[in-house]
């Protein structure tokens, strides 16, 4: 059913989160254990009478084996049959529409080849959520000057000589942007988390994260060999339980059972889970971090740009204060058309990081076209390029996000995740369904992302579906129209809540309403 | 269950530290900025050592390829964020390193952690230089083994650590080796033929680490293989940065199809992050088509500047042909005092723990006043020091 949560105590507005979960029926539940264990059985099969044609590596007679068994089974005679699903290969800029570069296969999923046609599909799969990639326009200029006055890249780390006016000046509009008092960039993302937690932390320091964070952000807390303690997705309860348990107990092991209160405590979520749809309810886990003193780290990768009235994050989306988070942090790979990662916060800490970040230190600069465009965008954002582009792209990723899911609602397919959230997961559940539905779409000339194990849980497969300001109304109607054919050929109408019957009329939705 | 009371004084007694350790606040500058070019400055610290960052045909390329695909790829490989120049970048590289197939990486140091946190579990052993760089050690964190260090370049000691470790173990352990072509802390050549030997008497496998010396070493840049005349297939596995010669921004792994092929689905920093812009992938592709006979050029040059610091009585460490110079000090303040007689003078370096690195670059070889006036600046320096 739907989950309301009101905002507690001190804070001023208030902001009710519809979100939904709606299990599947036990009769979906069980089919799809069933199908995958037919799946492995004849994987298993497969193995024992087709070995696959490359088994022998070279000059390794009597080595032991590379990988472990179950995981090239898996990859070999499971994952094959579905591969063309992933990895299609694409030959240009992906914006609201994309052009895949046809491939067959002869062989069952072992090799490909191309077939040497072009499809021109409409894009639902690259995170490209204020329609920023372009080849064309302000940003793309920036890029391409920043290139002849820089060069393609600034050929060192940020400590040493690695450094331009082009990092200083995002750096400085990141903040702004946020506002914070400080921001550092780099070049990647992944690295942004993998290689600035550890910073912060020593063994002996607790973190607790959320169940479905990131890889980047569990690598990144692994590495210093502090405790890790997980919680329930976005369950605000359980948070506080482990809080309180751990502040009673503080560090475990310690001789003659006495008691160590822990060096710090860390908080890890993310802005909007990528493979759930869902928001971190801010505002709640913002008043528990200052009841139990602990810090907060927020990953905004996807939600930068994305929410909130003026494209500021879930920050904005929720009204609160920025200097109440501790580590503000995101990428500019999704809703910049770039690539790169920040984290924001106050002046301390971002020095601290300036002087002891490995990336800073041992790691590349962001390359200028890369921080160019991204200060395109910037102000194009802040209005400082004296259209209100800004805006108009924000408030229509609002209202496209809005008039799809509640189209697909109307259909009667269980999405998952808030109601503002511009990525929807559709459940499939059956791994043979993700690889029907993406197959059917990419037929009808729309490309999609499926997702299985290992990445969800392994009865929940779906297709996830990324919005974008760039699609236009006809664009998502006729996604819409396939969807749900699709849905009535594949069975993928499981919802049994009742349907609003009135139409979704796509002008009359109301965004940002206070 | 837990008493009420006990919480509430623990809570109110709990002062957790702060979240960062406070900084000094006379700090020397923390972050050095690009160093302009003029008449009166001298840029030795960009890694520009086939002088890609200013070759205007690459920079044309990259131009004509943003105004075809955009910066960004707004996906991971998997999702949509694989474009063709991707595909003929990995084509192209395993071509070059004479290997069957190859992955690329969005940044260098993810590279080399991820790829080695692939294969390497708990119960594995792994073999490593003591100066080995920070990046593998990110690695080797992450991969969770077991790992005894060995002397520098030294595959004597390597041996014997093996047959204690071989002794020792109860069950037998897989076992890797993960050795720098030319090391990030002392410039100097890895003797790979001796190497090789050790690795395969002992059926270790072997991960060649070749940020350096990719495009460095060799007739055609082929890196280490090429130099020592090795068949590629002998190591497992060719890794490292296309920050170095390349000039761009990324990383790469080649070996054989069964290998590579295993990270496209283990490999985190692969999988879990958008794929390398498309303009970067083409200066990639550019510079491998364009290097010609310039690491022979590099190396005549490496060779000739090596010469010229040993006759001012420097204390090189790096190999005669190694692509940048490091030269060590003792005591610590005389590297400080070069360093600044040199910038002061308008020739820019970098000093680190490891020492003065100075990064050449092959235009050196034209412009031969810059060249005599580094020569001027640098024999005034170690005069200072003498």
């Amino acid at each position: 059913g739907y989950v309301r949560s009101l905002r507690e105590e001190s804070v001023k507005k208030c902001r009710i989160l519809k979100e939904s979960f709606e299990p599947p029926t036990l009769l979906t539940a069980a089919l799809t254990h069933i199908s995958f264990y037919i799946l492995m059985f004849l994987g298993y099969l497969s193995q024992t009478l087709f070995p696959p044609k490359i088994v022998k590596e070279k000059n390794r007679d009597g080595y032991p084996s590379l990988f472990d068994r179950f995981a090239s089974f898996y990859s070999r005679y499971v994952y094959r049959r579905i591969r063309d699903c992933w990895n299609y290969p694409i030959c240009s800029v992906p914006g609201n529409e994309v052009v895949l570069k046809d491939r067959v296969t002869n062989d069952n999923g072992w090799t490909f080849e191309f077939v040497g046609s072009k499809t021109k599909c409409l894009n639902l799969a690259s995170y490209n959520y204020l329609g920023f990639a372009e080849n064309s326009g302000p940003c793309a200029e920036a890029a391409i000057d920043s290139i002849y006055k820089y060069g393609v890249t600034t050929g060192g780390t940020r400590q040493q000589y690695g450094t331009c006016d082009l990092h200083v000046e995002l750096e400085k509009l990141t903040a702004e942007f946020l506002g914070v008092e400080d921001a550092i960039t780099f070049g990647m993302g992944f690295a942004t988390n993998a290689l600035n937690i550890p910073a912060l932390l020593t063994p002996g320091c607790l973190v607790i994260s959320d169940e479905k964070n990131h890889a980047s952000l569990i690598l990144g807390i692994r590495l210093p060999g502090a405790t890790v303690r997980v919680f329930k997705h976005n369950d605000v309860k359980h948070l506080e339980q482990i809080l309180r348990e751990n502040i009673y107990n503080g560090q475990p092991n310690q001789p003659q059972g006495e008691y160590k209160p822990w060096k710090k405590i860390l908080i890890v979520v993310e802005g909007i889970y990528s493979m759930e749809g869902t928001i971190v309810r801010l505002p709640e886990i913002i008043a528990l971090k200052k009841k139990y003193k602990a810090y907060l780290y927020l990953d905004e990768a996807h939600s930068i740009g994305a929410m909130g009235k003026h494209g500021r994050g879930i920050v904005d989306y929720f009204g609160c204060d920025p200097k109440d988070i501790d580590i503000l942090m995101g990428t500019f790979t999704k809703s910049f058309g770039s690539a790169g990662g920040y984290i924001a916060g106050s002046k301390e800490l971002i020095t601290f990081l300036r002087q002891n970040s490995f990336a800073s230190k041992h790691a590349w600069a962001m390359a200028p076209p890369v921080a160019a465009q991204i200060i395109a965008v910037l102000k194009i954002l802040m209005g400082r390029d004296g259209t209100n582009e800004g805006q108009k792209r924000i408030e229509t990723l609002a209202r496209n996000t809005r008039y799809f899911r509640q189209r697909l609602e109307q259909m009667s397919i269980i999405i998952h995740g808030n109601e503002d959230s511009p990525v929807v997961p559709i459940l499939v559940y059956l791994y043979s369904k993700i690889a029907a539905m993406v197959r059917m779409l990419i037929k009808e000339k729309i490309a999609t992302v499926g997702v299985g194990y290992p990445a969800t849980p392994l009865m929940e497969g779906r297709i996830r579906i990324c919005l974008s300001a760039a699609h236009t109304k006809e664009q998502l109607d006729y996604a819409l129209q396939v969807i749900e054919k699709v849905a009535d050929e594949l069975g993928l109408k499981y919802s049994r809540k009742p349907i609003n019957p009135n139409p979704v009329e796509y002008d009359k939705i109301k965004v940002y309403e206070e | 269950m837990y008493d009420d009371v006990l919480f509430e004084q623990r809570l109110n007694e709990f002062k957790p530290e702060p979240l960062i350790t406070p900084i000094e606040t006379n700090a020397e500058v923390l972050e050095i900025p690009m160093v302009k070019e003029d008449s009166n400055n001298i840029d030795l610290a960009k890694a520009n050592y086939l002088n890609v960052l200013d070759n205007e045909e690459i920079k044309k390329a990259s131009e004509d390829l943003i105004r075809e695909y955009g910066v960004g790829t707004c996906g991971p490989r998997a999702f949509y964020g694989t474009t063709d120049i991707h595909l003929e970048l990995e084509e192209c590289l395993a071509k070059f390193l004479h290997m069957e197939e190859s992955i690329v990486y969005s940044y260098g140091f993810v590279a080399i952690s991820s790829s080695i946190a692939a294969y390497c579990k708990k119960s594995d052993i792994i073999f490593v230089d003591e100066h080995a760089n920070f990046p593998i050690h990110q690695g080797l964190i992450a991969a969770k083994s077991k790992v005894v260090k060995f002397a520098h370049n030294d595959p004597k000691d390597l041996k014997r650590k093996l047959l204690q470790v071989a002794e020792n173990e109860k069950r037998k352990s897989r076992k890797f080796l993960i050795i720098e072509g030319i090391s990030w802390a002392t410039g100097k050549l890895c003797p790979l033929p001796d190497f090789i030997e050790v690795a395969e008497e002992f059926k270790m496998r072997v991960f060649l680490e070749e940020s350096y010396s990719f495009g460095v070493f060799g007739a055609t840049g082929r890196g280490l293989t090429e130099y020592f005349s090795i068949d590629p297939t002998r190591i497992d596995m060719i890794f490292g940065t296309l920050e170095g010669a390349i000039g761009s921004i990324g990383g790469f792994c080649a070996g054989s199809n069964l290998t590579i092929e295993h990270q496209r689905l283990s490999g985190s920093g692969y999988i879990f992050s958008a794929s390398l812009p498309t303009y970067l992938v083409k200066v990639v592709l550019k510079s491998l088509e364009l290097i010609g006979d310039k690491p022979k050029q590099l190396a005549e040059l490496a060779k000739t500047f090596h010469q010229f610091l040993e006759e001012c009585k420097f204390h090189v460490e790096s190999h005669p042909e190694a692509p940048f110079k490091l030269i060590t000090a003792t005591p610590k303040s005389d590297e400080i005092k070069i360093y600044q007689h040199c910038k002061e003078n308008g020739v820019h370096f970098i000093h680190n723990d490891n020492g003065l690195m100075i990064n050449l670059n092959i235009n050196l070889l034209q412009e031969k006043d810059k060249l005599d006036r580094i020569y001027r600046v640098l024999k005034g320096a170690s005069e200072l020091i003498n």
